[in-house]
C-alpha cells in the first residue's frame, strides 16, 4: 500500500525538480545574456545619453537632446539611471531641461509602473532612482502605498521620493514615517540635505517632539559643526528618558570638540556600561581630548586604559 | 528508507532554492546600496573600521586599501623589518613613513612589537606600519593570528577586519559592511561575515578583547543575534590569475554537471527508474541553482575588472 504512494511521490518530485532545474538553467542563461548586454550595449548607450545630457546642460540649450535608440527595450531605465546619476552627483543643477525630458518621455510615470512591477530591493532601487528624478507633488501621493511595505528600504526610499517631490512638507513626512530611522537612513537624509533638496533648519528639528526629527537635527548639527546647539545637546544628554538620543548627543558634543566637563555629561557617563565607556574613550582620544578631561570624567580604574589610548593614538614623534 | 531518501531530496532542493534566493537578494541589495551616496559621507562619524593586514607587503594592494572613500577607516600593515628588510624599506620610502612612539596596549598584551611607523603624506595618514619579528617555528595561520593581535593593539577603531595575504577585499566591501552595520543601533552587531567568496569577517573590538585576541572559531563566541551573515562576496583571491583560472574551471564544471544531471534524469525516466530520476533531478536543481547564483554574482566580480585589489 505504501510503496505505490511513495513511487507516485517520487514521480511528482522528479517532475517538479526537473521543471525547477530547467527554470534555473534558463534563468542562468538569461542572466548571462543580460550581463553581456549590460557590459556592452548598455554601457555604450549610457555614455551617449550622459554625453548628450551634459552637452545640453552646459550649453544652456532648451532643445531636447537626441537619445539614440530610445524606445528600445531597457532604454527608458537606462535614461532614468543616467539622469538620476547626474542629479545625485551635482549641486545647483538647473533641472528645467531634465524635467522637460522627463515630461516628454513620460519617464516618471514609467518609473512608477516599474516600481509597481518590481519587488524587494529592486523596488527600493527603483524608488531611489525615482527620488533623483525631478518631479512634482503628485509623486509624493503616488508613492504613499510603499510607505507601508515590509521591506524597510522600500519604506525609506518611498519617503525620499516624497521629500524630493514635496520638500515643503518634509517635517511632516519624516514625522509620519513608520518606524525609527537607522543611522544609514539618517546619513541618506543628510546627503539629500547637502544636495540642497531638503530645506531643513536644525533649530525646529531639535525642538520637535518626534524622536526621528530630533535625530535628524542632531545629525545636521554634527554634520555641519553647529556649535550654537551645544546647550540643546547638553539637554539631550541630561534627559534620561531617551538614552539613545543622549548617547548620540554626547558623541555630537565630542565631534564638535566642546568641553565635556559638565555635570550632565559626568552623570551620563557614570550610567554607561564598561563597553560603551571604552568606545567613548576611544572616540575622545581620536578627537584629541586631553588626559585631564578624561581624568575628571572617568574613574581611577580606567586611568591606565585611557592613558595608553591618548599616548598611543596621538603617536607623537619618537 | 525510500521515504527518508525522498525527505532528504526535498530538503536538498529547498536548501538550494533558499541559498539562491539569499544570493539574489544580496546582489539586489548591493546594487541598491552602491548608489547610496550618504552612507560613505555621513556614516563615517559613527562607525570606524581598522583593517589588520598580515602578509600583505605589495604597495599596489596597500594603495588599493587606502583608496577606500570611507574616511573612518585605517589600514594597519604588519611586517618583519628583520626578515624582509627590502620590502620594509620599500614601504617606508614609498609612503614616507616616520617612526613614532608606541605604548603597550591594555587590551592586547603584545610585547614583540619592535617599532611603529606612520606616514608623513597627508593622503596616507590612514596607514600604520607595525614592525614585528616573525617566529620561524609557527605555522602560517599562527603567524597571521599573532600579526593580527599585534595590529589590533595599535588599532584605533571599534571594528576589526583581519586580512591575510591570500585574501583581497572587493572594492566596495568596506562601504557594504558599514551600510550593514548602520542599519542597526550602535553596538548591536558584534560580527559581520560573508558566506560567499573568500572567508572574511568583521569583528567588534570588544569581542576580540574578551577572547584574549584572535584565535580559531572566533565567530562562534558571538551570539547569533549579534552576528550578521551576508550572502554576497566581500573578498576574493588576491592572486587574480589563479582566481580567473578557478572561475573558468568552476564554470565549466557547473555546465557539465547541469547537462549530465539532465541527461541522467532523462535516462532514468526513460528506464522507469523514478528513484534514480528523483536523485538526479535534485542534483540538477543544485547545479542549476549554483549556475544561476554564479552568474548573478558576475555583477560583483565585474567590480574587479581593471582595478588593483586591496
Amino acid at each position: 500500500m505504501v510503496n505505490p504512494m511513495i513511487d507516485t511521490l517520487y514521480k511528482i518530485y522528479a517532475v517538479l525538480a526537473l521543471a525547477t532545474a530547467c527554470a534555473l538553467s534558463a534563468g542562468a542563461l538569461f542572466a548571462a545574456l543580460r550581463e553581456r548586454r549590460r557590459r556592452g550595449h548598455d554601457a555604450m548607450l549610457r555614455a551617449k545619453y550622459l554625453h548628450a545630457l551634459m552637452l545640453a546642460l552646459s550649453g544652456g540649450e532648451r532643445r531636447m537632446p537626441y537619445f539614440p535608440l530610445f524606445g528600445h527595450p531597457g532604454t527608458r531605465l537606462l535614461l532614468c539611471e543616467t539622469i538620476a546619476g547626474l542629479v545625485s552627483i551635482t549641486y545647483g543643477l538647473d533641472t528645467a531641461l531634465l524635467r522637460h525630458a522627463i515630461d516628454r518621455y513620460g519617464l516618471d510615470r514609467w518609473m512608477l509602473r516599474h516600481v509597481r512591477r518590481c519587488r524587494g530591493y529592486r523596488r527600493a532601487r527603483a524608488l531611489a532612482l525615482l527620488a533623483c528624478l525631478p518631479s512634482d507633488e503628485t509623486m509624493a501621493a503616488a508613492v504613499a502605498p510603499y510607505l507601508r511595505s515590509r521591506n524597510r528600504y522600500v519604506r525609506f526610499y518611498a519617503l525620499t521620493v516624497q521629500l524630493a517631490a514635496d520638500p515643503a512638507h518634509a517635517l511632516r513626512y519624516i514625522e509620519s514615517y513608520d518606524g525609527p530611522l537607522s543611522v544609514s537612513e539618517v546619513a541618506e537624509l543628510m546627503a539629500l540635505l547637502r544636495r540642497g533638496i531638503l530645506p531643513l533648519a536644525y533649530g525646529p528639528l531639535l525642538e520637535a517632539r518626534s524622536l526621528k526629527l530630533r535625530r535628524v537635527g542632531l545629525a545636521i548639527v554634527r554634520q555641519f559643526g553647529i556649535e550654537e546647539a551645544e546647550g540643546r545637546l547638553l539637554q539631550f544628554v541630561a534627559d534620561t528618558s531617551e538614552p539613545e538620543l543622549g548617547r548620540e548627543a554626547l558623541y555630537a558634543l565630542c565631534s564638535l570638540r566642546c568641553s565635556l566637563l559638565r555635570r550632565e555629561v559626568a552623570v551620563f557617563i557614570a550610567g554607561m556600561d564598561l563597553r560603551e565607556r571604552r568606545a567613548l574613550l576611544r572616540c575622545m582620544a581620536l578627537e584629541g581630548y586631553a588626559l585631564n578631561t578624561m581624568r575628571r570624567l572617568f574613574e581611577d580604574e580606567e586611568r591606565p586604559y585611557y592613558e595608553t589610548l591618548v599616548q598611543s593614538y596621538k603617536r607623537s614623534l619618537a | 528508507m525510500k521515504a527518508l531518501l525522498l525527505l532528504l531530496l526535498c530538503t536538498v532542493g529547498a536548501a538550494a532554492c533558499f541559498v539562491l534566493r539569499s544570493v539574489l537578494r544580496g546582489r539586489n541589495k548591493r546594487r541598491l546600496l552602491r548608489d547610496a551616496h550618504g552612507i560613505g559621507s555621513s556614516l563615517s562619524e559613527e562607525i570606524g573600521i581598522s583593517v589588520l593586514c598580515s602578509g600583505i607587503d605589495a604597495p599596489e594592494r596597500i594603495d588599493a586599501l587606502l583608496g577606500s572613500e570611507y574616511t573612518r577607516f585605517e589600514t594597519i600593515v604588519v611586517l618583519d623589518a628583520g626578515g624582509f628588510p627590502d620590502e620594509f624599506a620599500r614601504l617606508t620610502a614609498r609612503y614616507r613613513m616616520i617612526r613614532v612612539e608606541w605604548h603597550g596596549s591594555q587590551e592586547f598584551p603584545t610585547s614583540d612589537i619592535r617599532t611603529l611607523w606612520r606616514s608623513r603624506r597627508r593622503n596616507c595618514r590612514r596607514l600604520v606600519l607595525v614592525d614585528r619579528p616573525q617566529r620561524a617555528d609557527g605555522s602560517a595561520s599562527e603567524g597571521s593570528v599573532t600579526d593580527w593581535n599585534a595590529a589590533a593593539s595599535v588599532a584605533a577603531y571599534d571594528y576589526l577586519l583581519p586580512l591575510d595575504g591570500r585574501t583581497a577585499l572587493l572594492p566596495d566591501a568596506v562601504m557594504r559592511i558599514v551600510a550593514e552595520l548602520g542599519e542597526h543601533p550602535a553596538g548591536a552587531v558584534d560580527a559581520v561575515r560573508s558566506r560567499i567568496g573568500m572567508p572574511v569577517a568583521l569583528i567588534a573590538r570588544d569581542v576580540v578583547v574578551e577572547a584574549g585576541g584572535f584565535g580559531k572559531r572566533m565567530l562562534r563566541q558571538v551570539p547569533r543575534r549579534r552576528r550578521l551573515v551576508l550572502w554576497e562576496p566581500l573578498a576574493g583571491r588576491a592572486d587574480r590569475a589563479e582566481a580567473a583560472k578557478r572561475a573558468r574551471v568552476a564554470k565549466n564544471m557547473l555546465r557539465t554537471a547541469v547537462i549530465a544531471a539532465f541527461l541522467a534524469t532523462g535516462g532514468a525516466v526513460a528506464a522507469g527508474y523514478w528513484t534514480g530520476a528523483a536523485v538526479t533531478a535534485a542534483a540538477a536543481v543544485v547545479a542549476g541553482a549554483a549556475a544561476y547564483g554564479r552568474q548573478a554574482l558576475a555583477f560583483d566580480e565585474s567590480a574587479f575588472d581593471g582595478k588593483t585589489l586591496p
